[in-house]
């Protein structure tokens, strides 16, 4: 269901122009897609529920191009180069997560092909063990989601996708690089597309000794350093099958497996050794049928996510397994200009956790299960250019009452060129499994999360001949109480709480300028977001936290790139930029501002059904010293290099294509 | 970029004003850095822990006189320099101070008189406190570590170490034998200071830490127990020649006792329990209630000072801001508060 409402998008009083203006590069592909280009390179982008029902609520898409650029990078690079989305790294390889509106990391829901897999236990996922070569489309989508998306679709939902052709031939790839710290990078993929059935295999490695100089400010004596125990080894495979049963029933079968081991880099904080080993297993499989104006998907999830954790001075060893089994229902019937939608969702969570300390071993297991039920309307009208939307859901668990959750929208054409968004919602999340089980401390009467929500846009599009122009500009209010922190408790240990509200608000702008013609094409896009989130209530005595911003919540982020492709040419260039964010809730510490900028370049040469290109990157061109996270140092400039080779041999075409997901 | 009409200029007009509304300056306001010099002999060195994993450790420098206060002492006479991560304890030998830094498992040693670094000792797992043993021998507790790291002050190096379970906490000297607790075991451990090896071990029950010697010479040893293994914790009184306990005074089971501390008369104990607690070294039973409630603070830190009676505590608040550190008279009459470092757990009288 979720992400699988696929067409391409043609609406086109909706989002025309984000296609107009996505869709410039990919003609220039699609002119050498017989011959060289990567696999699936083409770009379609792939629906998803929120842009079929809330239009309303702002969502942009990272074009393909720009994803192939970062064929060897993780989610974790992609965002901090092409988004405003503030990521909070603690260093090359290591952990990552986002800030999405002034929200924490567990409130933005990573999704794959609309299935939330942010890990039950943390309630985030770490944004360096997606590596990007795995998937075809990544979009963004701002704030609160959780009429569609369920617990921690608050601040925003990062989707991660990938899209199956049918009748495309045999299509083969191997990319490899090499890079600074004894980087090295390797991704293959084949695919075999034929009218009925579709096989697609990706497998990569990637390995690192990530030894990188870094200066330590904090040591006077000693400051140039080199960062120790910091090197990983990530692999993983991405197996999907799709199956065209007959004209009206499609068959997806997916398979998704991750392992990362990470040694934790040692500091002139802490000099310990440890390291972090995490293993995922995904299987998706789902049944989706369409015919006439009714869509129906039948869908099952199983995930099982396995971290474990040493510490070899403290002797801490602690490993945690969470399961996640989810079933799900999802029609949408279309009538006229009226679109309904209603489903249910049933998701069974079950956490594991064994610490191995000197006085022993300790373990508990735990789980909890949660049933769903949606309902959506969407009208069209006044010639398609008014568009409203009505969505709602009810969870229920075994634990706590969750709050009633509810969008609605309206996105109005008013002009040829110009749209207005308007969108009011409420979104929850639910404690995640440690925040109720963790031992000691867990405490299962915590409450949800609730946050309400609106936002307003505008949005101008201008396209003459071979240039475009997009810009948009949105504005967002969120309130958000029971805010679940965690702090000591007179029991001698941590514990969550529901104790603070937060109010964060901001604006966000986008604008995206394209040329094209036959040779040359450039896009230059600019993202800004300004975003202030403060607590509103905290009730302790001598709190000094009420109206400051949240700790590691810039205020200010800016990126800006621009893409040039010229012949067998393709060039590049970002720069990223993050202001200052506090590290105490009093705002009386903070960390520097800092304008990361990055170059990548690549050349494309083919022959009959062969394209090589041979592709480069300079991360941190010049040369900044700085951290997103306190005492984590991350790279200064470093290099990449690399070579991809594509195999293409298409089938005749004997009828069209048909674009599915 | 094009601009059509006026329509459009009227909506482009309406889009700047939205979004450039109201935007606060990014800079934040660098806090007064007016040198503060505490001249007076009468002073409070307070012990900021810092977040652990990122936040640096500091030590305040606090004037009971003036009121003056220096953030961050160590890096005000360090050219900016940082203690590391996670300052747990200080001490004084001699004419040094030594500053314990949990998480970068490291001894900072700095001069008594201008608080200037002058070495460090490395190599333990993860140090808790020191405690001064002769001129050039120290002992250093470590929570992790099997053992007590025997320190040469005069090369800060280690130069031995004592078998002892993990989780060793504070420890007090008294009659050459060194009284060590231990927040993983339910045993206080004797030590002879003259051999350094381990003679003996009281049972004080599970989580023991808080240590200290009252005007009869007799060990006082705080444990907090442990909700989860149900185990109550105790105030356990030892008689230090006979290592027998004379005394066991019992906390209700869920009760999370911590931080002990005496008075400057060594009558009086102090302890927090859901506030500050005082208990005379006479009495046969525990107070039922706190001195001086904490109410929706959390107390953190306790001290008292062996000059004036006064007692210092402080309230860490949501861990992640500048604690607040409130100083009441022995009969509980609040005096004042100010805001010291982030997590300060303890106070040093000078």
């Amino acid at each position: 269901m979720y992400g699988l409402k696929t067409h391409i998008i043609l609406l086109p009083n909706l989002f025309g122009l984000i296609i107009l203006c996505v869709g410039f590069p990919n003609k220039i592909n699609a002119q050498s897609s017989d011959t060289s280009s990567h696999l699936l390179n083409e770009v379609v982008i792939l629906e998803n529920k929120q842009q079929l029902l809330q239009a309303s609520r702002k969502a942009n898409s990272i074009d393909s191009v720009t994803l192939a650029r970062y064929q060897t990078s993780s989610l974790t690079d992609l965002l901090s180069g092409q988004s405003a989305i503030h990521v909070k790294s603690y260093g090359a390889g290591n952990i990552a997560s986002t800030s999405m509106r002034g929200g924490n990391a567990s409130q933005t829901a990573i999704l794959w092909n609309g299935l939330n897999v942010n890990s039950p236990g943390l309630g985030m996922y770490d944004l360096s063990l997606v590596p990007i070569a795995l998937f075809d489309d990544v979009a963004i989508e701002y704030g609160g989601g959780s009429t569609l998306w369920g617990s921690g679709a608050v601040g925003g939902a990062i989707h991660l996708k990938t899209k199956s052709l049918f009748n495309q031939g045999f299509h083969t790839k191997l990319s490899a690089s090499m890079g600074s710290f004894g980087t090295q990078k390797i991704n293959t993929g084949v695919l075999l597309s034929y009218k009925k059935i579709i096989s697609s295999t990706k497998i990569y490695y990637n390995s690192s000794a990530n030894n990188y100089p870094y200066k330590d400010t904090l040591d006077r004596d000693n400051p140039d350093k080199i960062l120790m125990n910091a090197d990983y080894v990530m692999k993983g495979l991405m197996q999907e099958i799709n199956i065209l049963a007959n004209p009206y029933q499609k068959i997806n079968l997916r398979f998704w497996y991750n392992y990362a081991f990470r040694n934790l880099p040692t500091n002139y904080f802490t000099t310990n050794a440890r390291n972090q080993t995490d293993e995922n297993i995904k299987l998706n499989a789902d049944w989706n049928y369409a015919k006439y104006r009714f869509k129906s998907i039948i869908r099952g999830a199983y995930f099982k996510d396995a971290n474990e954790y040493n510490d070899s001075l403290r002797k801490t060893h602690s490993k945690n397994y969470t399961h996640t089994i989810i079933a799900e229902n999802d029609n949408t019937y279309q009538l006229r200009q009226h679109t309904f939608n209603v489903g249910a969702n049933f998701t069974l969570y079950q956490l594991q956790s064994i610490n191995e300390e000197d006085d022993g071993i300790t373990s508990y297991s735990n789980q909890l299960h949660k049933l769903a039920f949606f309902a959506a309307y969407k009208l069209m009208a006044f010639n398609s250019r008014l568009n409203y939307n009505l969505s709602i859901r009810k969870e229920f668990t075994s634990l706590t009452e969750i709050p009633f959750t509810g969008n609605t929208g309206i996105y109005y054409q008013l002009w040829k060129k110009l749209a207005a968004k308007l969108n009011a919602s409420s979104s929850y999340r639910q404690p995640t499994l440690y925040d109720l089980y963790w031992q000691p401390g867990g405490n299962p009467h915590l409450k949800p999360e609730e946050s309400y929500d609106i936002e307003g846009g505008l949005e101008f599009k201008w396209v003459k001949k071979s240039l475009s122009l997009l810009m948009e500009g949105t504005y967002f209010n969120r309130h958000t109480k029971n805010w679940i922190t965690w702090l000591p408790s007179d029991k001698g240990y941590v514990s969550p709480k529901n104790i603070a509200e937060v109010y964060s608000r901001g604006t966000e702008t986008k604008t995206e300028l394209s040329y094209k013609n036959k040779e040359f094409s450039a896009r230059l896009i600019f993202n800004t977001s300004y975003v202030l989130s403060t607590y509103t209530k905290n009730e302790q005595e001598n709190d000094n936290s009420i109206g400051r911003q949240l700790i590691f919540t810039p205020r200010y982020t800016g990126q800006a790139s621009i893409s040039i492709n010229y012949k067998k040419f393709n060039l590049l260039f970002n720069q990223a930029y993050t202001g200052y964010r506090f590290t105490s809730s009093d705002n009386t510490s903070w960390l520097y501002p800092y304008c990361i900028a990055n170059l990548k370049g690549g050349y494309q040469y083919a022959f009959s059904n062969v394209s090589m290109e041979i592709f480069g990157s300079i991360n941190n061109l010049f040369n900044k010293n700085y951290v997103v996270i306190a005492n984590n140092p991350m790279p200064l400039r470093n290099y990449e290099i690399g070579l991809s080779m594509n195999y293409h041999k298409q089938k005749k075409k004997t009828e069209n294509q048909i674009p599915t997901n | 970029m094009v601009i059509y009409s006026k329509k459009m200029r009227l909506y482009i007009s309406i889009l700047i004003i939205v979004l450039f509304n109201s935007c606060v300056k990014d800079k934040p306001q660098d806090p007064k850095k007016t040198a503060v010099t505490v001249n007076s002999d009468y002073k409070v060195l307070i012990v900021n822990e810092g977040n652990f994993g990122w936040g640096s450790g500091t030590i305040s420098l606090y004037d009971p006189t003036s009121g003056a206060l220096v953030d961050d002492y160590y890096g005000q006479q360090n050219n900016g320099g940082s203690l590391g991560n996670v300052c747990q304890s200080i001490t004084r030998h001699n004419s040094s101070y030594y500053i314990v830094v949990n998480n970068s498992n490291k001894i900072m040693v700095v001069n008594a008189s201008d608080f200037v670094k002058t070495g460090t000792i490395n190599g333990f797992n993860s140090p808790r406190y020191i405690l001064p043993i002769t001129y050039n021998k120290a002992y250093v507790s470590d929570l992790y570590a099997n053992s007590i790291q025997v320190v040469d002050l005069n090369t800060n190096t280690i130069s031995g170490s004592i078998t002892c379970m993990n989780g060793t906490e504070g420890m007090i000297l008294i009659y050459n034998k060194a009284f060590i607790t231990n927040g993983n075991s339910e045993y206080c451990y004797v030590v002879n200071t003259a051999t350094d090896v381990m003679m003996d071990s009281i049972h004080v029950g599970k989580g023991s830490s808080g240590i200290c010697v009252d005007k009869n010479s007799k060990v006082w040893v705080l444990s907090s127990g442990n909700s989860a293994s149900s185990q109550a914790g105790k105030l356990s009184r030892i008689n230090p020649v006979t290592v027998q306990i004379e005394q066991s005074l019992n906390f209700n089971l869920g009760e999370s006792p911590g931080k002990l501390c005496v008075n400057k008369t060594r009558d009086t104990l102090y302890y927090l329990n859901n506030g500050i607690c005082q208990l005379q070294i006479t009495s046969n039973s525990l107070p039922s209630n706190p001195l001086i409630y904490q109410g929706s603070k959390i107390y953190y830190g306790l001290g008292v000072n062996p000059k004036d009676y006064s007692i210092y505590v402080s309230d860490a608040i949501d861990y992640v801001q500048k604690s607040k550190i409130e100083i009441y008279k022995p009969d509980g009459t609040f005096i004042t508060k100010f805001n010291a470092g982030i997590i300060s757990n303890s106070f040093m009288f000078e």
